[in-house]
């Protein structure tokens, strides 16, 4: 061998290189190779989706897999972040650019369209300069680099707030049953807008009306979609208000949400019933795409009732304090690490925003240049390992969002999460939300827990009390919202019985809203009163908890259908 | 309308004072069927006093009650009880026949009438057992009617009288909820109420001479 190497030197040193690149390899493949799980990587040296200021890191992410490991990890790293696939395309929202005038805008949707499809892609919806579509994932920074586009990012999704009807005794509801209508126009029109009402046709006739009206608004026109959460909330609003005509509404993302509530407005409903409760959609002001379409329904006098959210324990908010200077935030003392728990089997999620939005249009927020990362980590043992990372990047028009969600915990653990700047040059206030943790996170702050569109001055803010002694939930959100104002305007029962959800009961801010809206609905349906009118009444007439007068906890306090 | 009222009056009170007619009292009980379709027939009583101002015509002053059910519509009064207290006065023509036993009649006029409406009870106890009154009031309204019958006269001083009236007229009413906690008010006017009927009735008149 020795002589041989003596012999071709050159083709030694060769072979060697070869060696080494073959050895290398598998490492850098594992390297490359995205942390589905636990990738044991520090999250400096783990930085994919920088670079594309004009797509979510996340879908950076997917397109990297998708050229480094092949379709077949891409479709599993997409399953584990619960993103949508059909084949190869991935489904997105499609942000055009606003053009001064809605002609030129839609002209620009229009167009934007018609290259969707030639890219592969597949157009579901359409609403102002929004377009839901699927598109192949090699085909995703062309769309995102075409100049027409501002932004392509994963569809938002809400999430149900829910956590059961004794409430209609508590509430004093059940002493309306023997009023006769005075000079009511019509019966009360109340939509239960939700995700799904699996198992609603069985409760027809019993625990529903005998008759509802239902519409999809979902790509797939599922009205059951797997999910009975909007059946609880149909049947608690039943109990309430059981003259009232029921539209039971469902939608998956907000391009959709957005078409519902046009289409809920024109159909002269009087009453929507909302449990569902969205991240990062809007500043907590009660501005945003969300809170838009509140305004919308009530400027043609619709009462929404909105659940405050279940968050008053998994949410923290302070200022970037990182006083040893390494870039990281720091929670508590050199601590960088918000802890919380969750259980086995259930897709967890978290989402951090700062104040650093910009001015809200009427159809987006001028964005932000401060850059913050967030990140996700397992406990090992002995160790915090690295899981998963958002990093958007923000460099001017994006929102100061980032989310990390998907079905990462097969076994119950202890997680964290970290927040990094990376490049931020004034002082901002962070807000962080964690989903689907079973117990209260590290550092959790109540105030200003509630989540969108509770923050919507329209909306009707529900947060959640015992129904057997009238104590605030320890999970009901509290107010009040980033511009100050008091939430929620009332709390109502939760815990209470529902068919849907049998014995372990109907928890929740979820459980709460309805209560309110059958109430709004009862009265409605029963009197002459406007529905602004109605809200004033409801205000008057609660039971006040707490601090005396509204307050950041109960609002108003307990809804009360009783001659006070 | 009120100006017609305050005519008939005047020329009412003209014409007893040329007059030196005979003076004749009423007594009056039938029925009313009111011809809003939501208030029901209803039994009438009532009593009236007229003087001959010629043989041919007289002027009459009478007053009828009647108290109806209403069955409560959505453009009209609610459910409840109306009380009708119309005040009247009417220009009668008259033909005495077979020397005066039989005197068939036609009357026109103006009058006003008194209402008070009441809520079904049962109603407000259950809107007040959740907070809530309710309150519904029908305006006193001036109304025309005409009207036709026959006296059978029974000897000098007493008659049998069969008599028909129409009523044309209009009230309009006014309904207030208040939520007592909050005292949140809602109240709206319901216009030119149709309050007419035609009232059936059997009497006796006296004569005196």
């Amino acid at each position: 061998m020795k002589r041989a190497m003596k012999q071709n030197p050159t083709g030694w040193i060769v072979f060697f290189c070869l060696l080494l690149v073959i050895l290398l390899m598998p490492t850098r493949a594992i390297v490359e190779r995205p942390p589905l799980r636990f990738s044991g990587l520090s999250p400096a040296e783990n930085a994919p989706g920088q670079g594309l200021p004009k797509m979510e890191s996340a879908l950076v992410r997917l397109k990297e897999i998708f050229y480094s490991s092949g379709p077949a990890r891409a479709k599993e790293f997409a399953g584990l972040r619960k993103m949508d696939m059909v084949e190869d395309s991935v489904r997105v929202v499609t942000v055009t650019n606003i053009m001064p005038n809605q002609l030129q805008t839609r002209m620009v949707v229009s167009a934007m369209k018609q290259k969707i499809e030639a890219l592969g892609g597949k157009i579901e919806l359409a609403y102002h300069q929004l377009i839901q579509n699927y598109v192949p994932i090699e085909a995703l920074e062309t769309l995102a680099g075409d100049p027409l586009v501002k932004y392509v990012r994963l569809p938002l999704k809400p999430v149900p707030l829910e956590v059961v009807s004794e409430g209609v005794s508590k509430t004093g509801a059940s002493q309306w049953k023997d009023i006769v209508p005075y000079r009511a126009q019509t019966d009360a029109k109340i939509c239960i807008l939700d995700l799904g009402f699996k198992g609603y046709t069985n409760l027809l006739g019993s625990e529903l009306p005998a008759t509802v009206e239902t519409r999809s608004f979902r790509a797939d026109q599922d009205i059951f979609a797997d999910e009975v959460h909007g059946t609880a909330n149909a049947e608690i609003v039943h109990d309430m208000a059981p003259n009232a005509k029921l539209w039971l509404v469902n939608f998956e993302t907000d391009v959709e949400h957005h078409s519902a509530v046009d289409w809920i407005i024109r159909q002269k409903i009087q009453v929507i019933s909302y449990s569902l409760g969205w991240f990062n959609v809007g500043a907590g002001d009660g501005t945003g795409p969300i809170c838009d379409d509140v305004e919308a329904a009530a400027s043609h006098d619709i009462i929404w009732a909105t659940s405050a959210g279940n968050g008053a324990e998994d949410h923290w908010e302070g200022n970037f304090n990182d006083p040893d200077g390494d870039g990281w935030h720091n929670f508590s003392g050199t601590d960088r690490y918000l802890e919380f728990h969750a259980p086995a089997n259930m897709p967890i999620a978290v989402f951090l925003n700062w104040n650093d939005w910009g001015t809200w249009n009427g159809y987006d927020y001028s964005g932000s240049n401060q850059d913050f990362d967030l990140y996700l980590y397992f406990w090992s043992g002995s160790s915090w390992d690295f899981v998963d990372k958002s990093s958007n990047q923000q460099n001017g028009d994006q929102w100061p969002v980032e989310e990390i969600g998907g079905w990462y915990s097969k076994t119950a653990g202890k997680w964290a999460v970290s927040i990094r700047k990376t490049s931020a040059a004034k002082p901002v206030r962070l807000e962080l939300f964690t989903y689907n943790n079973d117990e209260a996170i590290e550092y959790f702050i109540s105030s200003g827990s509630i989540t969108v569109p509770a923050d919507a001055a329209s909306a009707l803010t529900v947060g959640a009390t015992s129904w057997v002694d009238d104590s605030l939930h320890y999970y009901s959100s509290w107010g009040p919202t980033h511009d100050g104002r008091i939430k929620p305007d009332l709390v109502a029962p939760s815990g209470v019985s529902t068919s849907t959800y049998g014995q372990r009961g109907f928890w929740g801010t979820s459980a709460s809203a309805p209560h309110v809206a059958g109430a709004c609905a009862l009265i409605k349906g029963n009197s002459p009163y406007s529905m602004s009118q109605v809200r004033k009444i409801l205000e008057k007439r609660a039971i006040d908890l707490g601090e005396p007068g509204k307050d950041n906890k109960s609002g108003y306090g307990r809804l009360n259908l009783k001659q006070k | 309308m009120k100006r017609a009222a305050l005519s008939a009056i005047l020329l009412l009170i003209i014409a007893l004072g040329s007059s030196q007619a005979a003076i004749h009292i009423h007594i009056l009980g039938g029925y009313a069927l009111p011809t809003e379709k939501n208030y029901a027939q209803a039994f009438a009583y009532g009593a009236g006093l007229s003087f001959d101002l010629h043989k041919y015509f007289a002027i009459e002053l009478s007053g009828i009650r009647y108290e109806s059910s209403v069955a409560g519509s959505e453009d009209g009064l609610s459910k409840g009880t109306l009380a009708v207290l119309p005040f009247e006065v009417s220009l009668k023509g008259q033909l005495p026949l077979s020397g005066g036993r039989f005197t068939p009649y036609f009357a026109v006029g103006a009058g006003y009438s008194i209402y008070q409406f009441s809520l079904d009870p049962q109603i407000v106890a259950n809107w007040e057992k959740v907070g809530f009154r309710i309150t519904e009031k029908l305006d006193n309204a001036i109304g025309f009617h005409i009207g036709a019958g026959l006296e059978v006269a029974l000897n000098r001083s007493l008659a049998l009288v069969f008599d028909a009236k129409y009523r044309f007229a209009e009230g309009n009413a006014a309904w207030t909820m208040t939520e007592l906690a909050g005292n949140e008010e809602i109240s709206g006017d319901l216009e030119k109420l149709d309050q007419g009927s035609i009232v059936l009735g059997i009497g006796l008149k006296f004569s005196l001479r």
